[in-house]
């Protein structure tokens, strides 16, 4: 093998081992940009939309609770407001719930919703029905179930949203790693292609210098064991014979 | 001693790894489960350094004795730190000390594990650490030599510095033929396991991994609860057979099979080998059914048999907790984790060899004592033992010894409480794998502080490599 070959053939395994330490660091980053978006596109969207839930229920129970107290439209108004506010929320976590718990949850909030707002829209919900006895029985029951499941959504999206960020540090950790290798396989790398150089190539050519001059200045015959066929042994052969033609 | 030569050998080193890495990784690709960069990084890093040397280094084909000792254990420390590195990228339990020592274990083929939960890795990882047990359990520069061209002086150098000077006794071939029987009996060994326990009902990645894991007398599994997550008794047959000849001299197996005249039938320690294990799983399952552990005798002796082989032939694998037995039994286990099994098999530790040498130079003492004018010689079978090859097993068993009472007492150090640390130190020392207290059967060694994993990783090399080896590179000439 040529030398040119063989110098070329060093720096391309470096090479080599940079492209692939640098893609796989930039895969590894590429998948924690994931997570974050998954972190701030799912997770933290869906704890916002459960608060707005949970601000929707309080309203909807001030409002019946207005009602009860005979302030009809404040009461009406704040039930409206409440409702919009709620289903606001639920829209946007119905879409991204994607567990199996998360999803129950959602079918138990929608059966419950749609009581809540039959017994609004119900002629029961007047003067004559609602009293204090019937407010524990009924719409108060129905808003601490949907209280609860809004809670076990927002816990869901927590707990997933503290295993992202959890799973960011260890993605960090994993796009360094290869960097790392990298830099100590490298120094190791230098390290023998150095000793090697410095043995097939440099040595050998003090070697024909030492000997080429010995040959000039003394007359010595001219002898070096090239161990590599390349063209450092052509050189060798070439001064080889060029100091006998002389001699 | 010229650095070339060893840098070039050590690129076949590298080139082997680097090509059951890729494997792994197209396994891990197949599967999809992940781990495949970390294994694709690994295997081009490997492959890049085992090519290197060939470009600038012309072939050589004299290897002094002293280079040959040191690419033998360079080969195996360098094949360790390859080791490394697809657990470090992979990341999860692997940490630098916990890839250090599931690296060394697997290549020493101890089989003592820091991961609690092991069926939860990708399958391409867990091939990658099946396959660290099965290079170790041969002998990295076995297969080298095997599989990759080399000179007949190179191939008798490494071959001679790589086996035991007690497994040369009974392979009296030339090295050319001593590998090939070797690495045939490796082969068909793992073959025929791996195609039995499919029969038995294990799916192929458990059995093929299993396989590489008792053949090279490892004791890595696929699951969290080891062999008892299978709790099959014709699959602890199988394995129970493969790990009992695996602690056999390779070269009796091929020539029991040839049906030549020097065979495992025939041989002193094979016999003594086995009969020890008969005798000790008796004594072992009487104890365990008059205390109550189990209810008749033949459960406790699929116990009983599958823990004393394990032990016994420095497998590892585990069927029941062997912490909670009583202490008589866990006595009679400590003795088969320093004894191991024969010299020339894939087994670590002491070696039954040695054991018998040490008891037949005793029982010569005393003649000696006894008839001080008398001249008596040592025999096992029909071979005279030398002074020599007596004072050499003393030797090598005091110092074994010393190195596990110094761990011990370092681990000691390390307020790990004076069981744990004993039977991890001997169990590491012996490349046995389980110990007792909280690094038992089914438990792991996770609970070691860091120091203590790179303590016991260089115990384990040290047993592998039946510390003369290091000792004799490091020493001044």
């Amino acid at each position: 093998m040529k030398i040119r070959v063989k110098i070329f053939a060093g720096f391309f395994i470096m090479a080599i081992l940079m492209i692939v330490a640098g893609a796989i660091s930039g895969i590894e980053f590429s998948r924690i940009g994931i997570s974050i978006n998954r972190i701030l596109g799912e997770n933290y969207k869906n704890i916002e939309a459960s608060n707005q839930m949970l601000v929707g229920l309080e309203k909807q129970n001030n409002g019946i609770l207005l009602i009860l107290q005979g302030q009809w439209n404040d009461g009406y108004e704040e039930l409206e407001d409440g409702s919009n506010t709620f289903i606001k929320g639920y829209n946007i976590v119905k879409n991204d719930t994607l567990d199996a718990v998360g999803k129950a949850s959602i079918q138990s909030l929608e059966t419950h919703l749609s009581a809540l707002n039959m017994m609004k829209d119900s002629t029961l919900f007047n003067q004559q029905t609602a009293t204090l006895k019937w407010y524990y029985e009924k719409p108060y029951r129905m808003i601490t179930v949907m209280r609860h499941e809004v809670k076990t959504i927002q816990k869901i999206n927590q707990d997933a949203l503290y295993s992202t960020s959890t799973n960011l540090k260890e993605r960090a950790r994993r796009a360094i790693i290869p960097g790392i290798v990298v830099v100590v396989a490298l120094l190791m790398f230098i390290a023998i292609f150095t000793y090697l150089v410095n043995h097939f190539f440099v040595n050998p050519l003090l070697r024909i210098k030492d000997r080429a001059t010995d040959s000039l200045k003394y007359g010595r015959p001219f002898d070096v064991n090239i161990q590599t066929n390349d063209e450092l042994k052509s050189l060798a052969d070439v001064i080889k014979k060029l100091t006998n033609k002389n001699h | 001693m010229r650095g070339y030569v060893i840098i070039r050998q050590l690129g076949l080193v590298c080139l082997l790894n680097g090509t059951f890495l890729f494997i792994a990784f197209l396994m891990a690709l197949g599967y999809g489960d992940g781990g495949e960069l970390a294994l694709f990084f690994s295997s081009i890093l490997a492959i890049v350094f085992g090519v290197s040397p060939y470009i600038f280094i012309p072939k050589i084909d004299n290897i002094s004795n002293h280079e040959g000792l040191a690419i033998v254990v360079l080969g195996w420390i360098l094949s360790c730190v390859i080791g490394i590195v697809p657990y470090v990228l992979y990341g999860g339990e692997f940490t630098l000390a916990n890839a250090v020592f599931e690296s060394v274990s697997g290549f020493t083929t101890t089989g003592s594990t820091i991961l609690n939960e092991i069926q939860t890795l990708p399958r391409g990882i867990l091939f990658w650490r099946s396959s660290t047990h099965w290079l170790g359990g041969i002998g990295i520069i076995i297969f080298v030599l095997a599989i990759l061209p080399q000179s007949g002086q190179a191939k008798l150098v490494l071959y001679s510095n790589e086996v035991s000077p007690l497994a040369k006794e009974d392979l009296r071939y030339t090295t050319k033929k001593s590998i090939r029987i070797i690495l045939v009996v490796y082969l068909v060994l793992t073959l025929a396991e791996t195609l039995l326990l499919m029969f038995c009902g294990m799916g192929w990645f458990d059995a093929l991994n299993h396989s590489f894991a008792t053949i090279a007398t490892g004791g890595f599994s696929t699951m969290n609860m080891s062999v008892a997550a299978f709790d099959s008794v014709s699959i602890e047959m199988v394995i129970n057979f493969f790990m009992l000849i695996s602690g056999i001299h390779f070269g009796l197996l091929y020539m029991t099979a040839l049906g030549k005249k020097s065979n495992v039938y025939t041989s002193t320690i094979v016999r003594y080998y086995l009969g020890g294990m008969a005798i000790a799983t008796v004594v072992v399952s009487i104890k365990l059914v008059a205390d109550g552990y189990y209810p008749d005798f033949l459960t406790a002796a699929r116990y009983a048999s599958f823990q004393l082989i394990s032990v016994g032939t420095t497998t590892g694998f585990a069927t029941c907790d062997t912490a909670i037995w009583p202490p008589f039994t866990q006595v009679i286990l400590i003795f088969f984790t320093l004894q191991c099994a024969c010299a020339g098999s894939t087994s670590g530790g002491i070696k039954v060899n040695r054991v018998m040498i040490l008891w037949k130079g005793m029982l010569n003492q005393l003649k000696k004592i006894q008839h001080p004018r008398a001249i008596a010689t040592s025999k096992i079978g029909k071979m005279t033992l030398s002074e020599e090859t007596i004072s050499g097993a003393i030797t090598f068993i005091v110092i074994y010894l010393v190195v596990i009472f110094a761990t011990t007492l370092a681990l000691t150090a390390m307020d790990i409480d004076l069981f744990t640390s004993f039977s991890a130190s001997a169990t590491c020392m012996g490349n046995v794998g389980p110990g007792f207290g909280n690094v038992s059967s089914l438990g792991n060694f996770s609970s070691i502080p860091d120091v203590g994993k790179y303590l016991l990783s260089g115990n384990m090399l040290l047993g592998r490599l039946e510390i003369f080896s290091i000792f004799a590179l490091f020493s001044k000439r």
